[in-house]
């Protein structure tokens, strides 16, 4: 008996009141292990944390390291989707508390009357109108017109701001005061020419390949460079973002850090 | 779904570095010393605080949009160094998330805040509000971000996460009040945008580094010391990948792979 038919025996798929009743179980479960959780003394607290992290990881370096058969799944393959639910579950728990941040933080502005309280109260209008509508009339031209024509109409209009900040970023980069800025200035100035049509006719006169002038072609250059340089570049850092989060990610499944995550001082 | 069986040779060195990493580390928590270079960008993380405490101005932490990980921890990590540092001096903290996983992140940010301040004694100076979920949607996040630097003038900004295009939008809103800035992010695209707009930009894994430079604390440095041996048989391999290519490429006579060097290789669009 394999793994997934035992567990497909042991919890058969749930219809009508059988169902309702068991997510009524697993809320009162999940309430009782959250107050389980905090009744803890902290020592068990970690122990159970700690456990439950190595289990979870254990999860996923197992089903990575098992030989897969000719259509890519292994015994533990079938339950991906559901670890991954889980985590999807706890995530979404937390946007109640966000939205309570939001209120407190937006309803504290308008009652107490603090600066600019009348755009935190806009805010809030927004914030309400957008859930109603969105919860009880999504069909609506109005939510439609709410999303489509205000939301991201705003969010369009937050993202071309960026071309301003870009040039002023640039400007800021590319004034001449070192070498590593000369360099950069000198680096920029090649790639974008060979970019743009005028800078591409510079060189244009100069052939496209198969000869050694080809290499002098400001877009051959521009190309070389990106490719060349500024991807190996760009595979080291990679390289050793790698490296550093495998690093962090066994402290953390191993519980190598003496302590909470958090804490300097071992216990 | 990809698995150990489609690569051996990746899951042979995930586990080679994996054992290199848990032996340092064990070998740090012995009482092994690890040497670790100077790092300018986390240096001037307690000369921003201090500006900041002298100007009486608030310290801004924004942890990236990305979702709940080792990024995001590394970066509430750093930020609870950061924490220590401006409770003692009674500094103002402004921590805004935001992003898919926004309020997951709000939910721990404000509990390690808490808990930071506690650590110190200063229970008490912990304002609920300087934590605070701002929005889901990655502009609306940006504009509420932006909004709060100009509004509370801050003193200095630390952008350490998973940042996208809001990042130029963080860093130059930072730039327009004279705030002080200290990036660092695992995102290589925005990298040249937080070099251009930010006094400090930390690079790659020093960003991983981080915690072990502020703590200096042994698990971490023993870590560190792992990552390292794990780059140098990156490198060794790259070198042997390299001289490997260039005997093939010699074997088809030097003048057929001079040309292959100069022309078709590497200056000429395929």
């Amino acid at each position: 008996m394999t793994l997934k038919s035992l567990l497909s025996k042991l919890f058969p798929p749930l219809h009508g009141p059988a169902l309702y009743a068991a997510l009524a179980g697993a809320a009162v479960l999940c309430v009782f292990l959250f107050f389980a959780l905090h009744a803890l003394p902290p020592r068990a607290r970690k122990v159970a944390i700690g456990a439950a992290t190595f289990l979870a990881g254990l999860f996923y370096a197992l089903e990575w390291f098992w030989p897969a058969d000719s259509a890519g799944n292994n015994p533990m393959t079938f339950a991906v989707p559901t670890v991954g639910n889980v985590a999807n579950v706890l995530t979404a728990f937390t946007l109640g508390l966000g939205v309570m941040s939001l209120i407190r933080i937006h309803g504290n502005n308008v009652i107490r009357q603090r600066a600019s309280w009348e755009n935190s109260l806009v805010l809030l209008l927004g914030m309400v109108t957008m859930a109603v509508s969105g919860l009880f009339f999504d069909k609506s031209m109005f939510f439609r017109s709410l999303f489509r024509d205000v939301l991201n109409s705003f969010d369009a209009a937050m993202f071309a701001t960026l071309a301003f900040y870009i040039i002023s970023a640039a400007y800021r980069a590319f004034r001449i005061k070192s070498v590593e800025a000369t360099l950069m200035m000198a680096a920029a100035l090649i790639v974008m020419l060979g970019m743009i049509p005028l800078g591409q006719f510079l060189t244009s006169s100069l052939p496209a390949n198969g000869s050694f002038t080809s290499i002098f072609r400001l877009d051959n250059i521009s190309n070389w460079m990106l490719t060349n340089l500024n991807g190996a570049a760009q595979r080291a850092i990679n390289f050793g973002l790698g490296i550093g989060a495998l690093a962090i990610a066994l402290r953390v499944w191993l519980s190598l850090e003496r302590g909470a995550f958090f804490e300097s001082t071992p216990e | 779904m990809d698995h150990a069986s489609n690569s051996w040779p990746v899951a042979l060195l995930v586990t080679l570095w994996s054992l290199v990493i848990v032996a340092t580390v064990k070998m740090a928590q012995r009482g092994r010393k690890f040497y670790i270079r100077r790092i300018p960008g986390l240096n001037a993380i307690d000369e921003a605080v201090g500006r900041a405490t002298e100007m009486g101005r608030p310290i801004l932490m924004v942890p990236g949009i990305g979702l709940i990980g080792v990024i995001v921890m590394q970066a509430l990590s750093i930020f609870s160094y950061i924490t220590k540092t401006a409770a003692q001096f009674g500094n103002r903290i402004l921590l805004p998330t935001g992003g898919d996983n926004g309020p997951a992140i709000y939910t721990i940010a404000d509990e390690v805040m808490r808990d930071t301040y506690a650590s110190v004694g200063r229970a008490e100076a912990y304002d609920p509000d300087s934590v605070r979920f701002i929005s889901d949607r990655q502009f609306a996040f940006a504009a509420g971000v932006a909004g709060l630097i100009h509004r509370e003038k801050v003193a200095a900004s630390f952008l350490f996460g998973e940042f996208y295009a809001e990042a130029l939008i963080f860093a130059e809103a930072g730039q327009a009040v004279g705030a002080i800035q200290i990036a660092g992010t695992t995102q290589t695209t925005q990298i040249p945008f937080l070099i251009a707009s930010c006094d400090y930009t930390i690079i790659g894994d020093e960003y991983y580094a981080a915690t072990a430079y502020i703590s200096r604390e042994p698990t971490l440095l023993g870590s560190l010391a792992g990552q390292d041996i794990a780059k140098a048989i990156i490198w060794l391999l790259v070198l042997m990948g390299t001289i490997g290519l260039t005997i093939t490429a010699m074997n088809y006579g030097a003048a057929e792979a001079t040309k292959a060097f100069f022309l078709s290789r590497w200056l000429t669009p395929k």
